[in-house]
């Protein structure tokens, strides 16, 4: 009879949030549809909405799926139920990736198969399209890290600023970097070291984030 | 196990501006325990650290013969808990909660669930943000009702409830006790309703327990003495007594270990007993907790 | 099987005493009758919505008194003892006579004067 619950909690987290799942690819979608109807400017604009829409995705979700249920008193009520704050954590990282991941991989797709078919943008931009629309995932998961270690509307505040301010550096950052802008207006997607290992810092902050979060959850001694 | 549905050892734990204090407490299966207290006192801090919801800082705690908070996810299989402070989703339907809980644990009894629903006045379609304080309180104990666990664990579970609908709970959670293996312990201030309850009564103040007896025995103990002392002199306290107010002729006595020897020592000092009266818990509780507290020093005698 | 009870939240006596009235009562009007099965302790505690220590105190004292009868694993029942309804009523006036005695004397009243309000009493009773 002792089976975990946790896969109950992911699937009510997903029911509950249906409706920001929903928004967030319809904003994004539309976005898309600006960069594939208009001009330059159009696509300018649509480009800008679409790393908007995720970055509020990766703000407000933490805010309503984490913050909200210990503010509006529902964590009682979940941690009546047979789960330990470390399955609480694992349900919730899961949830909360899982609702990002529909509009982001959406996003990403439509991106890069706009790049390949309707080439607004050179083909070599696809990896620097990747790169920047892994930020805010990277935000996103920290985050939530925070609204979950933190408890509070303020930590999670403080990290989406952090966040946000975050993004530009790391444009700027990427802009700069000798050579890397010049693959940009090529005609073939390049990966080069560079680029991998960019990459692979974003996916590393992003490990190193869910995995601390689940440490210090797991060392909390007064969950509520 | 042994027979305890709830057996704390020497529990501690500190906060910044509390601290529980090496708590005992057990309670044996099949029993109705009430634990009252006054605001602050810890019987939420106590009752947390049984759901392994706190760690605590010391002591041992076993609720269903598991170790808490390492085996919560074990126990919390056959507990259900409710409190004040917690809320269901309020964009979601009372039906939906029903639904919720049901598909998770298998003890869930829908027929029961049903009658709940009407004898609580709830409806399954009931979008929970619409729903009064009193109707969400009942909303909440159907959830845990109709799971017939082993033990419920209950935190102010009448609190804020019109008349009616405590008249309700009550009834419901006495009707948990038809079955000789299901335990409750709930927590309140209203001493009526503890009174009513409860097998054993557990007094709590400012993390410490005061006391904890069986019910009956301990309704037994406490006797108030109404004495003429025609002589006019004070009256000792004897063992036994735990507060003498007196003015001029009239005394009236506080005992909270009274047998009738006790009438019988002060008539022959020249008094004489107008009555010997029992007292109703709210005395017993009020006049406890000021008792403990000048015990400890922290509150001068008046 | 379980009658009417009625614990009354004014009255200053403890539960179990009202319960033990209320069940001699029964058995004095004959409702229930001597060797009649009367509810378990746990079945009467939901009935009235009271703590089973309450009413396995109640239990535990009336068949002290030789009013009730609980076996293990039987259950409880009324004494077989003939005429125990008259009994009951007996000790109910006997209670009442010292209740009686006792007002008297705090009052500083003699024990003629009880005697004739005794006959008092009476009179106004038969009248009605």
């Amino acid at each position: 009879m002792t089976r975990s619950v946790t896969w109950d909690l992911v699937k009510k987290d997903w029911w509950l949030y249906r409706l920001h799942i929903v928004i967030s690819t319809a904003a994004g979608v539309a976005a898309l549809g600006l960069c594939f109807k208009g001009g330059e400017v159009a696509g300018v604009i649509g480009a800008v909405w679409i790393f908007t829409a995720l970055v509020i995705v990766a703000c407000m979700l933490p805010m309503s799926a984490i913050v909200n249920e210990r503010k509006k008193q529902h964590l009682p009520f979940v941690m009546s139920l047979p789960v330990s704050v470390r399955e609480y954590t694992a349900a919730k990282l899961v949830s909360s990736v899982g609702m990002f991941l529909m509009p982001w991989l959406v996003l990403v797709a439509a991106t890069v198969a706009l790049i390949e078919v309707r080439g607004f943008l050179p083909k070599g931009s696809i990896p620097f399209a990747v790169i920047v629309l892994l930020l805010p995932f990277v935000g996103f998961c920290l985050i939530t890290g925070s609204a979950l270690v933190g408890e509070s509307e303020g930590w999670t505040i403080a990290a989406t600023v952090a966040c946000n301010s975050s993004y530009w550096l790391a444009w700027f950052l990427i802009a700069r970097t000798p050579g890397l802008m010049e693959l940009a207006k090529g005609n073939t997607p390049v990966w080069n070291g560079q680029l991998l290992w960019i990459v692979a810092g974003e996916l590393g902050v992003i490990a190193g984030s869910l995995g601390l979060t689940f440490l210090l959850q797991s060392r909390k001694r007064d969950f509520i | 196990m042994n027979g305890l549905a709830i057996d704390l050892r020497g529990v501690g734990k500190k906060y910044k501006f509390f601290s529980l204090n090496r708590i005992h407490l057990q309670v044996p299966e099949g029993q109705i325990m009430g634990l009252i207290g006054p605001n602050g006192a810890g019987k939420s801090t106590t009752i947390r650290i049984l759901m392994g919801l706190v760690h605590q800082d010391c002591g041992e705690a076993f609720v269903l013969g598991r170790r808490m908070p390492d085996e919560q996810i074990a126990a919390k299989w056959d507990i259900g808990f409710a409190s004040e402070d917690m809320r269901l989703y309020d964009a979601m339907t009372v039906g939906w909660h029903l639904r919720f809980i049901a598909s998770m644990f298998p003890g869930w009894d829908n027929a029961y669930a049903q009658v709940l629903l009407k004898r609580f006045g709830l409806q399954a379609e009931q979008v929970v943000r619409g729903l009064s304080h009193g109707q969400r309180v009942k909303a909440m104990l159907l959830l845990v009702l109709a799971r017939k666990p082993k033990l419920l664990v209950l935190d102010e579970p009448t609190t804020g409830l019109d008349p009616v609908a405590r008249h309700e709970v009550l009834r419901e959670l006495t009707a948990v006790m038809k079955d000789e293996g299901r335990t409750i312990l709930f927590s309140s201030h209203n001493t009526h309703d503890v009174e009513q309850i409860s097998d054993t009564i557990t007094f709590i103040d400012r993390g410490r327990i005061i006391d904890s007896m069986d019910k009956e025995m301990y309704l037994d103990r406490w006797r108030r003495l109404r004495l003429e002392v025609p002589s006019g002199e004070r009256l000792p306290a004897l063992p036994g007594i735990i507060g003498v107010r007196q003015e001029g002729r009239l005394a009236i006595l506080t005992a909270n270990a009274f047998e009738p020897g006790l009438a019988n020592e002060y008539e022959s000092r020249g008094a004489r007993v107008q009555a010997i009266e029992t007292m109703t818990l709210e005395e017993i509780f009020v006049a406890n907790v000021e008792r403990s507290r000048v015990d400890c020093g922290e509150e001068v005698e008046a | 099987m379980s009658g009417v009870f009625e614990i009354s939240q004014s009255d200053k006596r403890p539960m179990y005493l009202q319960i033990m009235e209320q069940i001699k009562r029964k058995i004095a009007v004959g409702d229930w009758a001597e060797g009649q099965a009367i509810p378990s302790i746990r079945q009467l505690a939901v009935d009235l919505e009271v703590s089973v220590i309450t009413v396995k105190r109640a239990y535990l004292e009336l068949e002290r008194e030789g009013v009730i009868v609980t076996q293990q694993g039987r259950g409880s029942h009324v004494a077989s003892t003939p005429g125990l309804g008259a009994r009951l009523h007996e000790q109910e006036l006997a209670n009442h006579l010292t209740q009686a005695t006792r007002i008297a004397a705090l009052l500083g009243m003699e024990p003629s004067e009880l005697a004739e309000r005794l006959r008092a009493a009476q009179a106004e009773k038969e009248q009605v």
